[in-house]
C-alpha cells in the first residue's frame, strides 16, 4: 500500500511537471487617476505627505511673477520660449558684465508645457526649469555656430534670444542672422547656454573640449532674479525661428 | 495524507529537484490563477495632483488618490504586482528639496513590489540616488547598468522572482543610456551595458534556469523612436523570453498594449503609463495550469480593453 501511494506519487509528480502555466486571457484597464478615485484617499498617505508640503508650500506658494496670457512651449518657436531665453540673455549681460549675441536653452530643459495666465509662484518657477543647471558662457566661430544651430534645426527648434534668427530647412538652419546680420562663418560669437548643453548633453558634443567659462549661476535662479525686476511675464511669437 | 506520507512525498519532490525536473521550489500550482498588475512610469515627483489651471492635466493625478486607488484594487484581486518603470524623481519641488525622500517613502508605503532606474534618478548624483536607498523597501532592479565601481555597488539587483497565485514572475530591469542624456559627473563610473544582450541573457536564466512562468521586463528605454534608438519595440523584436515590457521614459499614455512577436514569433505586449501618474495602468493573466500541448481555455493572446 505504501509502496503504490509512493508510486503513484512519484507517477503524478512527473507528469505534473510536464505541465506548464498557459496564458489563457490577457486584459488590459488603465485608470483615470482623479477626483473619483479620491472620495476616500488614503489617510495613510496624506499624513506622510504633510509635513513635506507644509514646508514646501512655505517656500514656494510665494507669487513671483504675473503672465497676461498663458505661454505655451512650442517648436519651432514658444511664447515661453522666447521670455525665458530673453530673461536669460537679459540677466547673463549683467551678471557677467559682458555683452552677447544670443542665449538659449534646450526645449527639452523647459519641463512644464505652458505657465498658466495670472499669478505665478516660485513654485511654478521651479517646475519649470527644476534642474541644477549653471550658466555657461561660450566663444564659438560662425562655423560652430553652424553646426550648433543645424543640430537645433533637425530637433524640430529650442529656444532661443532675441539675438537671433534663422530658418529651418531639410532639418538644417539657414539665412541665420545674428544681431540682424548674416552669419560670418570666421567670426566668434559670444553666447550663454546651460553647462548640461555646454557638456554635450542633449547630443551636443561637437561642444564638448570647446573654451567655456562656467558660471556659479543657476538658470533658475537667474530667471527668478530677472522675475524680481520684471514680474511680468509677456513674450511674442517674432519669427525668430521659421520654417 | 497521514504524515509519513507527506514525508515520503517531500523526499520524493527532493530527489526529483537534485535531477533537475521539478522547479527548487515545488510550491502549490492552481489548474487556473489569475495575476493583477499595476504599473505606473516617469512619476517625475507629481506628489500631489496638477493644479486646476485650465491645463490638460489640471486636477489629475495625486499620490494620495493614486493610493486609495491601489488599495481598492488589493481589496478585489489576490494576486497583485506593483511595478514602476524609472523616473521617479525630479520634476517638483518636492525633490529639489528633500531630494526623492518622500517619493521613495510613498512608493514603500504603497508597497510597490520593484521599480527600475530613470535617467532622471540620477539628477542628484549618483550620491543622491544612494542616499535616498534607506527610505525605499521595494528593490530597484537594472541588469544594464553596472555599479560595481560606484557607491551603488551591491545595492540594486539585475532581476528578482515574486510567486503569486502559483505562478513564478521573473522581473528585470533595463535603463537607457545615459551618455549624452545624463552629465557624466552624475553618473559617476556606472558602466552602460546593451540592453538587448542583457535582456536575452537574464531572460534565458529566469525562463530555464530560475524556471518562471512568467517574464516581466521593467523598462526606461522609450517605447519607439523615428531613429534607430533601442526602444521597447526593438527589445520585443530582438528577445525570446520576454512576456511583458512595462515601459518609460517617453511618457507614451497608451490605451491598450502594443503586441510586437519576439524571436520566436510569439507575442510580446508593451504597455506604458503616460506620466506624472496621471493614469494607473493595470494589466491582467489569466493562467491555465495544463500540458504543455493542452490548453482548454486559451485564447490566442486577444487583448480586451477594459
Amino acid at each position: 500500500m505504501r509502496k503504490s501511494t509512493l508510486f503513484l506519487l512519484s507517477f503524478l509528480l512527473f507528469f505534473s511537471c510536464s505541465k506548464v502555466y498557459h496564458q489563457t486571457d490577457t486584459q488590459s484597464l488603465t485608470y483615470k487617476v482623479d477626483e473619483s478615485s479620491a472620495v476616500d484617499a488614503s489617510p495613510s498617505i496624506e499624513q506622510l505627505i504633510q509635513p513635506y508640503k507644509t514646508q514646501l508650500d512655505h517656500a514656494m506658494n510665494v507669487p513671483v511673477g504675473n503672465c497676461e496670457s498663458r505661454m505655451d512651449k512650442t517648436r519651432p518657436e514658444s511664447t515661453l520660449g522666447n521670455w525665458m531665453a530673453d530673461a536669460i540673455h537679459t540677466q547673463a549681460e549683467q551678471l557677467l558684465n559682458t555683452t552677447i549675441d544670443f542665449a538659449l536653452q534646450n526645449y527639452g530643459g523647459i519641463r512644464i508645457p505652458y505657465l498658466p495666465e495670472g499669478e505665478i509662484s516660485r513654485g511654478k518657477i521651479y517646475e519649470l526649469m527644476p534642474f541644477e543647471n549653471r550658466l555657461v558662457l561660450m566663444q564659438l566661430s560662425g562655423t560652430r555656430i553652424q553646426q550648433f544651430l543645424d543640430h537645433i534645426a533637425a530637433l524640430g527648434g529650442w529656444p532661443v534670444s532675441h539675438g537671433l534668427r534663422f530658418e529651418i530647412k531639410n532639418k538644417q538652419a539657414v539665412n541665420i542672422q545674428i544681431k540682424g546680420k548674416a552669419i560670418d562663418k570666421d567670426q566668434r560669437y559670444t553666447i550663454v547656454l546651460p553647462d548640461y548643453i555646454a557638456n554635450g548633453g542633449d547630443k551636443c558634443d561637437f561642444l564638448v573640449g570647446q573654451e567655456k567659462q562656467v558660471t556659479e549661476h543657476l538658470i533658475r535662479s537667474i530667471l527668478l532674479d530677472y522675475l524680481s525686476n520684471n514680474p511680468l511675464i509677456q513674450a511674442e511669437i517674432e519669427g525668430r525661428i521659421t520654417q | 495524507m497521514n504524515r509519513r506520507n507527506f514525508i515520503r512525498t517531500v523526499g520524493t519532490t527532493t530527489v526529483l529537484a537534485g535531477a533537475g525536473v521539478v522547479p527548487m521550489n515545488a510550491f502549490v500550482r492552481p489548474e487556473v490563477t489569475k495575476l493583477t498588475i499595476l504599473h505606473t512610469n516617469d512619476m517625475h515627483s507629481r506628489i500631489e495632483p496638477f493644479p486646476m489651471d485650465g491645463g490638460r492635466a489640471q486636477g489629475l493625478g495625486g499620490v494620495a488618490r493614486r493610493a486609495a486607488l491601489i488599495n481598492q484594487i488589493r481589496q478585489e484581486e489576490e494576486h497583485v504586482l506593483l511595478l514602476d518603470c524609472g523616473d521617479i524623481f525630479q520634476g517638483t519641488p518636492y525633490f529639489n528639496f528633500f531630494g526623492g525622500e518622500l517619493e521613495f517613502k510613498l512608493m514603500s508605503e504603497m508597497k510597490y513590489d520593484a521599480a527600475t532606474i530613470g535617467n532622471h534618478d540620477f539628477d542628484a548624483g549618483i550620491e543622491g540616488l544612494y542616499k535616498q536607498l534607506p527610505h525605499a523597501n521595494f528593490p530597484l532592479l537594472i541588469a544594464n547598468y553596472d555599479f560595481s565601481d560606484t557607491i551603488m555597488h551591491q545595492q540594486t539587483k539585475p532581476y528578482q522572482i515574486f510567486e503569486k497565485g502559483g505562478i513564478r514572475i521573473g522581473v528585470f530591469g533595463l535603463g537607457i543610456e545615459l551618455d549624452g542624456l545624463v552629465p557624466s559627473t552624475l553618473v559617476g563610473n556606472t558602466r552602460y551595458l546593451d540592453p538587448i544582450e542583457q535582456a536575452n541573457s537574464y531572460g534565458t536564466i529566469l525562463k530555464e534556469e530560475e524556471k518562471c512562468d512568467y517574464v516581466i521586463c521593467l523598462s526606461h528605454l522609450g517605447y519607439k523612436y523615428d531613429t534607430n534608438e533601442v526602444s521597447d519595440v526593438h527589445l520585443a523584436q530582438q528577445t525570446r523570453h520576454v512576456d511583458l515590457i512595462l515601459g518609460g521614459h517617453t511618457h507614451t499614455f497608451m490605451d491598450e498594449p502594443d503586441i510586437q512577436p519576439n524571436l520566436d514569433e510569439k507575442p510580446v505586449l508593451i504597455h506604458q503609463a503616460g506620466w506624472a501618474g496621471i493614469i494607473l495602468g493595470r494589466i491582467d493573466i489569466h493562467f491555465e495550469y495544463n500540458f504543455k500541448h493542452k490548453c482548454v481555455q486559451c485564447k490566442n493572446l486577444l487583448i480586451k480593453r477594459g
